[in-house]
């Protein structure tokens, strides 16, 4: 760990309790979910980290708790630092409390967590799927969720998928 | 599929602003396929006059499932779907997923494939650029300036296609090097296209720097400052746009650049 990111990793560990684990240079810290906002709001403005560099999310299924890991990627600029700050959720309705307020690019980076993975997040200016279309039923980055192969529709089967499509009934 | 629902603004209300409700503003749609061509994006306007007020974009056109996919493949196979990703760049997407890899399982890459990749990736990196000074231009009706950037474009795609074979879905850089030295023509190639650039250079501010329609049509349209640019998570050249001293090339260097 480079030498300016160990007082960050230390205040993130006397305030929070995170534990932390560095791999190739990397460091990653585990937080728990009530604490993640405040931990932002004190890495950006006490410790110049500007950029939400990424928000993704991992899905550990088949283990169910905890189910996802909600991954932060933090950047600082001015001081050429990076940290990565982890949120483990568990797999039956997840939910967390929105980063929108800390870093707005977290407004479009949460409703693709909603799209493909089902995760809410509280108090979120914008709650719509962002990639798949308004009725899609799912969410297609689970790994629970199959990988695809539609049957395509020709012309000589075109009335059999016909029937099977669910189209609203008048 | 549900049959098609009418839309009405309700499902907006959230997002534009209160002029739209009465209808002051108008509400149009710039649907996925539009005459800029900058792939398939929807984009709802909120219109005052010829003035865009407020815009929402509705994307997901172009998600094709290569996150997915490449969760099922191996590291070899999954690369090939990298160049697919953003397919201006695609040594450079090839070299952030090859660059993971070799993170992963702990690989030293030889000094001659780190050269090579070097050059290949600027390359690749300017063939980007002209085509967005090349569509730019078009958009504004300066179309002469889209056929100066492709006429440059053909000549990096050439090296790319002594080099690898392929134009553009090239995949040439690979796990723990690239997939095969380069025949002899490749450094000619390069230098003669290093030579005639910069005078190319001095060709398109000839045609669009003191260009008054350029000017009157770019000079303060769509300011970001550098507050509003490092919330929104801009990064590359529209951070270095807004004021920010960040090249990710001499701040972190990668595959032994030597910062200047």
């Amino acid at each position: 760990m480079e030498k300016s990111l160990e007082p960050v990793v230390k205040e993130l560990q006397d305030k929070f309790g995170v534990t932390f684990e560095e791999f190739r240079g990397e460091v990653q810290c585990a937080i728990k979910a009530e604490h993640i906002i405040d931990a932002l709001t004190l890495v950006r403005d006490t410790h110049q980290f500007e950029l939400l560099s990424a928000q993704t999310a991992v899905d550990y299924y088949p283990q169910t708790s905890p189910r996802f890991h909600v991954v932060y990627q933090l950047t600082s600029l001015s001081k050429n630092l990076s940290v990565q700050l982890r949120v483990p959720v568990s797999g039956d309705s997840p939910k967390l409390q929105t980063a929108a307020n800390v870093f707005k690019s977290a407004v479009w980076r949460e409703r693709e967590l909603l799209d493909m993975f089902g995760i809410e997040f509280e108090g979120h200016p914008d709650p719509r799927r962002i990639l798949m279309p308004d009725d899609t039923e799912g969410h297609p980055l689970r790994k629970d969720f199959p990988l695809g192969y539609e049957e395509p529709q020709f012309s000589f089967n075109f009335d059999e998928i016909d029937l099977r499509k669910p189209y609203a009934k008048e | 599929m549900t049959q098609l629902e009418e839309v009405t603004i309700d499902q907006y209300k959230h997002l534009v602003s209160e002029r739209a409700l009465t209808g002051e503003t108008m509400l149009l749609n710039m649907g996925p396929q539009h005459p800029s061509t900058h792939g398939v994006l929807r984009l709802l306007l909120e219109l005052d006059g010829e003035v865009v007020v407020n815009c929402i974009p509705d994307i997901g056109f172009l998600h094709t499932g290569i996150e997915k996919n490449m969760e099922a493949k191996t590291y070899q196979k999954a690369e090939v779907m990298t160049d697919r990703l953003d397919y201006m760049n695609t040594m450079g997407n090839n070299l952030s997923y090859v660059m993971t890899v070799e993170k992963l399982v702990d690989v030293d890459v030889p000094p001659r494939a780190q050269a090579l990749r070097v050059i290949l990736v600027e390359l690749q990196r300017i063939a980007s650029h002209l085509v967005w000074l090349g569509t730019s231009g078009l958009d504004l009706a300066a179309m002469s300036m889209f056929l100066f950037c492709f006429r440059e474009r053909e000549q990096i795609l050439d090296i790319f296609e002594l080099v690898s074979g392929q134009r553009m879905m090239t995949t040439y850089i690979r796990p723990g090097g690239v997939w095969r030295d380069v025949p002899v023509e490749f450094e000619k190639a390069v230098r003669d296209f290093i030579k005639i650039f910069p005078k190319r250079i001095d060709e398109y501010e000839k045609l669009l720097t003191k260009n008054p329609l350029f000017i009157d049509r770019m000079v303060d349209i769509g300011y970001l400052s550098k507050e509003t640019a490092l919330s929104y998570g801009v990064t590359g050249p529209n951070l270095r746009a807004s004021g920010v001293n960040w090249d990710l090339r001499k701040k972190r260097p990668y595959l032994g650049i030597r910062p200047i």
